[in-house]
């Protein structure tokens, strides 16, 4: 066995006070906290349900019946196993006498009318409006969450519209959006909802786009497919342990996911959020493009974001601008074709150029399209096709 | 030098209270730089400090039980475990804060609690200690000497200890080099402490010098470390600054958060030209704080004067130094509190913008009141225009974010004509008496003025439909946020908790259980005590946030204010050592005559406000603090003086003082405001008088 030095035994001691004393040993004096844990995976809510089912209720489509009137929801890797009256990591999903019930359908806690680039999509039906909705609940715990009023909370807890799959179309149709983006919070955790939507939407010729942080299981995910128009799906990072510290989720199902999509078809970008101190390293970033290289190839837009304080991650700086434009280059340069930088205004990551013959084909001013210089999905100076769901028309500017 | 007829016991009680006073400052600051630094905190860091001195104090007791001989060797040897503690403590609050919590996150309550209590308890629990095992070995050697000379000396120590750090130390000295300072007067004292001389006590001696040494020596690398490199660090009377170069960037860090960035130019543009596009000729601006690039959009509009306020002059210095804010002609920085100042100048601007933070602490909330915006109209030109702002809200407005939004419109509504919340980084909130127009590219395009974020942006970021959502958000119904009824710290408090999803009502409740506990073993003259330290501390506080609110935060001033509430207690405990009269009928006139000054600055604050002489502040502060202190000897009278009553005596004025600072600051200031709060002081002064009147003197 090593030996243990004096100073180690010193700061092990008094991290041994602290630890105790502030919930990192787990049977705190003082209570817990999510800031203070190695893994802040959420935990099911023992007898938080509601006594019946609500308006905004509906059967689950995934789960499982156990013993005793317990249940297992299949939905996402969390695979919450709740008995009567619990209520799952994600919130919305509650088990009723042996049923599983969601609490979150047609009750949008969120619904606004988005430039499809701020998803963020690029390759995306350009310069067209998304009618975003989301309801409460998610499945991880992101310290660094933007939405975590909505997010972190009971879908019973927030306002809400009343707005149910076959309104949300009609809102979409009424504003003029050629697409309904599920968003904000988690939509994976609306899965009804978002799905029975999106079915409608397509028969009324309206696409949809999904914006998640990825974490759900293969099965639900199939079938959410074959609605799915695009997606734009969080990678984290390529690091399990940092999934498990920043956001309190695993990374192998997130990278399933992209497996799952692609394999399927569905039209997907990729967004990482750059946290200074948590995996903001060059070889972190040339992993991550070889995974993607190796299993999605080269074809699908990655969106490198600038970090800034927020949620429960508020004593950190932004990431430096400097650090993005490098990491840009480097992706550029491990073989992606398709990298782009958000929160940097005014920058040349935030425009399209073609990867064969790298001249400008859209150029981007915040939401506006300036420019834009593919014709059928093509390079219009060398007919390279370059990927997205691009619209008939030139986009108006 | 000669020794006293004491053997130097009073020497020791002082240099500990100059020494203990100038770490529990220290203390603080290092919370402050390393937690969220708002109320709360402060409040805990201050109840831990005298709750663990309370229980220290106690422990003497079953110490005295226990060997029944109290020995001038083992005051000195724990004296001098004070300094290494000092060191360690210090060192393990900077390395262990991201041990324990993920780096850059805020912590939780019940987090905080938990490491607060944790590392502040070894130095605390000694300095309650050796105050009456002082006593027990000074009776040692004079069987009749009275514990008020130790209540008097500690005190005479804890004025000059706080008057050495407030006004000396802490404008030239780190935090190690102070703790090597304060702790030399307590070792000299010690080196004269009559029969405490062994071989273990010089060990000690040594390891004392050696850890002070350490620290000082190791100052900058017992910092925490953060994603690029260090470029500079200074302490500055109002906190810790820190400047860090991650990749050609710079971050200014102002205890421990990050306020200040080279490289934000969306929120530059949205803080400047959300309101300046709205003034037709921006000539003189008023700055309160700043963000990173202001000046560079500001310039755009060629002003012919931009005036900046930073209460801290380093925070500017540092600013201008490593390139966070362009430097202009136009510029004039003025190191001064902004209220402080306008309420003296008689300029006035086409715009005031307040570029602070979101409020988390009610010195920063001063500026979000309708005093200030009264204050801030008056300074202004007709159509002149004050912009504000707080956290924004991404897509959602939740119930909190609505109360607060509600509580800063209704305040401005109270004073400006129109009042237009723009939603970008922040919730701008335009106000001015004429109307606000919401296109503010067209603005920008009329005037000439290139942007890059806003040209781009505003029409997907800030459509109509989220503007119109967040403006019918205002609740007429809301409590307006005041000066002296803080309504929107009161959802701050409530935010803090619901971030972390926690609950206050666990902790409260626990203590509650334990006050009730606690206040059944008091004998009565104890209890008037445990009021008596209630009521000081409440006090303090009381005055402290009422005198802000009307001048200002004057650095000097406020040091005087807290100095004075500390000295007041030494004559007052002096005078009632002497005291010779019915020590009942003492203890209910001073608890009358303390109920009455409660009165009495409720009655001036409800009437006369800004009128009132600062004098009336210090004189108020002075009063209260020799009541409390008259008190103390005759009370300890009452109970027999002897050791044990001593220690349950310093234990119940501790503990008093300790309940005092966590019902004022987490409950009566936020949720009842100042005036209530002084009321409830004068209540709880008024029902230790009916106990006193109740005392039969058992000597």
């Amino acid at each position: 066995m090593k030996p243990l030095s004096r100073r180690q035994f010193i700061l092990a001691a008094a991290t041994g006070l602290c630890s105790v004393s502030t919930g990192h040993a787990r049977w705190s004096i003082f209570g817990e906290d999510a800031s203070l844990k190695s893994d802040i995976q959420g935990t099911i809510f023992k007898n938080d349900a509601p006594a019946s089912p609500w308006k905004w209720s509906k059967i689950a489509y995934y789960y499982k019946r156990m013993e005793n009137g317990a249940v297992m929801c299949t939905l996402c890797p969390n695979r919450c196993r709740l008995s009567p009256g619990d209520r799952s990591v994600c919130r919305s999903r509650v088990n009723l006498k042996g049923k599983l019930f969601t609490l979150a359908y047609g009750n949008a806690c969120s619904a606004n009318i988005d430039p499809i680039e701020k998803k963020p999509l690029y390759h995306f039906m350009p310069s067209t409006t998304a009618f975003s909705i989301a309801a409460a609940g998610c499945n991880f715990r992101c310290l660094n969450c933007q939405n975590w009023e909505i997010s972190q909370v009971r879908p019973e807890d927030v306002h809400h519209l009343d707005l149910f799959p076959e309104q949300v179309v009609q809102e979409a149709v009424k504003n003029e959006c050629s697409t309904i983006a599920y968003t904000y919070s988690e939509p994976t955790t609306f899965y009804e909802y978002m799905i029975d939507t999106a079915r409608i939407a397509h028969a009324n010729g309206l696409k949809n786009v999904w914006i998640s942080n990825g974490y759900i299981n293969t099965e639900p995910l199939l079938a959410l497919c074959r609605v799915l128009d695009g997606a734009n799906v969080n990678i984290k990072t390529i690091s399990d342990d940092i999934y498990r510290r920043l956001n309190g989720g695993r990374l192998k199902p997130v990278l399933d996911t992209f497996v799952t999509l692609h394999r399927q078809g569905v039209y997907f970008e990729m967004t990482h959020l750059v946290v200074p101190g948590y995996g903001d390293s060059d070889e972190t970033v040339q992993r991550m493009c070889g995974w993607i290289l190796e299993h999605l190839g080269p074809d699908h837009p990655l969106h490198f974001l600038r970090f800034f304080p927020s949620y429960r991650l508020n004593r950190l700086a932004p990431t430096p601008v400097n650090t993005l434009f490098r990491f840009r280059e480097l992706a550029i340069t491990e073989g992606i074709r398709y990298v782009y930088l958000g929160n940097i205004p005014g920058h040349e990551g935030n425009h399209t150029f073609c990867h064969e013959c790298k001249k400008l084909l859209v150029e981007r001013q915040g939401y506006r399209i300036a420019v834009f210089r593919i014709v059928d999905g093509r390079c219009r100076y060398c007919q390279t096709p370059i990927p997205g769901i691009w619209p008939l028309v030139q986009p108006d500017g | 030098m000669k020794r006293r007829g004491d053997g130097g016991i009073r020497f020791v009680v002082v240099a500990t209270g100059i020494a203990s006073v100038a770490v529990q400052l220290v203390f603080v600051r290092e919370y402050l730089a390393l937690f969220k630094g708002n109320e709360i905190v402060i409040a805990l860091i201050f109840f831990f400090w005298l709750v663990s001195g309370g229980l220290g104090t106690l422990a003497a007791k079953w110490f005295q039980g226990g060997t029944a001989t109290a020995s001038p060797k083992i005051l000195a040897f724990f004296s001098y475990l004070l300094a290494i503690f000092a060191v360690c403590q210090v060192s393990a609050i900077r390395q262990l804060r991201d041990v324990i919590f993920s780096h850059g996150t805020s912590v939780g309550f019940y987090a905080t609690v938990g490491f607060v209590a944790s590392t502040i308890l070894p130095y605390a629990l000694i300095v309650g200690f050796v105050l009456p095992y002082s006593l027990m070995v000074a009776r040692q050697r004079f069987k009749d000497y009275p514990g008020n000379w130790i209540y008097m000396a500690d005190n005479a120590g804890d004025v000059a200890g706080g008057v050495l750090f407030s006004f000396v130390l802490v404008h030239w000295l780190s935090p190690y080099q102070t703790l090597l300072i304060v702790h030399l007067p307590l070792m000299l004292a010690l080196w004269w402490l009559a029969s405490a001389s062994s071989i273990q006590n010089a060990v000690a001696c040594v390891l004392a010098l050696v850890a002070l040494l350490t620290g000082v020596l190791f100052e900058e690398r017992l910092l925490p470390t953060r994603p690029g490199q260090r470029v500079h660090y200074a302490e500055s009377r109002y906190g810790r600054i820190e400047v860090f170069d991650d990749e050609g960037e710079i971050s200014i860090f102002t205890d421990g958060s990050p306020s200040f960035f080279s490289n934000n130019p969306a929120l530059a543009e949205e803080v400047v030209h959300f309101p300046l596009s709205q003034v037709d000729q921006p000539r003189r601006l008023l700055l309160i704080s700043t963000v990173g690039g202001i000046m560079e959009e500001i310039a755009k509009y060629h002003p012919e004067r931009v005036d900046y306020l930073e209460i801290d002059p380093m925070v500017a210095r540092m600013q201008l130094l490593f390139g966070t804010m362009a430097s202009m002609e136009e510029l004039v920085v003025i190191s001064q509190d902004a209220r402080a100042y306008l309420a003296d100048t008689s300029v006035c601007y086409d715009a005031i913008l307040v570029c602070l933070p979101e409020p988390e602490t009610f010195q920063v909330n001063r500026f979000y009141t309708d005093g200030f915006f009264e204050l801030a109209k008056a300074h202004l030109v007709p159509g002149g225009v004050l912009s504000f702002g707080m956290a924004g809200v991404a897509n959602y407005i939740s119930e909190s974010k609505r109360e607060k939004l509600s509580s800063l419109a209704n305040a401005a509504k109270y004073v400006f004509k129109h009042v237009m919340i723009i939603p970008g980084r922040r919730l701008f909130f335009m106000c001015r008496d004429m109307p606000i127009r919401t296109d503010v590219p067209a603005l920008l395009e009329e005037k000439g003025i290139e942007t890059h974020y806003i040209r781009s942006y505003y029409i997907g970021d800030q459509t109509d439909q989220r503007i119109r959502q967040v403006n019918n958000a205002v609740d007429a119904n809301v409590d307006p946020n005041r000066d002296l009824s803080p309504k929107f710290m009161q959802q701050v408090f409530v935010d803090w908790f619901s971030l972390h999803g926690e609950s206050p009502k666990g902790f409260i409740l626990t203590l509650t259980a334990m006050i009730i506990v606690y206040l059944f073993q008091l004998s009565r003259s104890q209890w008037i005590l445990f009021t008596t330290g209630c009521v000081n501390m409440g006090a303090e506080m009381v005055t402290i946030f009422a005198f802000q609110m009307l001048y200002g935060y004057i650095y000097l001033q406020v040091g005087v204010l807290v100095t004075l509430f500390l000295t007041g207690l030494l004559p007052g405990a002096y005078i009632g050592g002497r005291f010779g009269g019915d020590r009942r009928k003492g203890l209910m006139v001073m608890d009358l005559l303390l109920c009455l000054m409660f009165l009495g600055f409720f009655l001036i604050l409800l009437c006369i406000r800004q009128s009132v002489p600062v004098v009336v502040f210090y004189g108020f502060g002075l009063a209260v603090s020799f009541c409390c202190g008259f008190q103390f000897p005759l009370a300890l009278r009452v109970s027999g003086d002897s050791t044990t009553a001593a220690a349950h005596s310093f234990s119940a004025d501790l503990v008093g003082a300790a309940f005092g600072v966590l019902l004022v600051s987490l409950v009566l200031i936020p949720f009842a405001g100042v005036l209530w709060a002084t009321l409830c002081l004068a209540f709880i002064k008024l029902t230790s008088c009916f106990i006193a009147g109740t005392i039969h003197e058992t000597t």
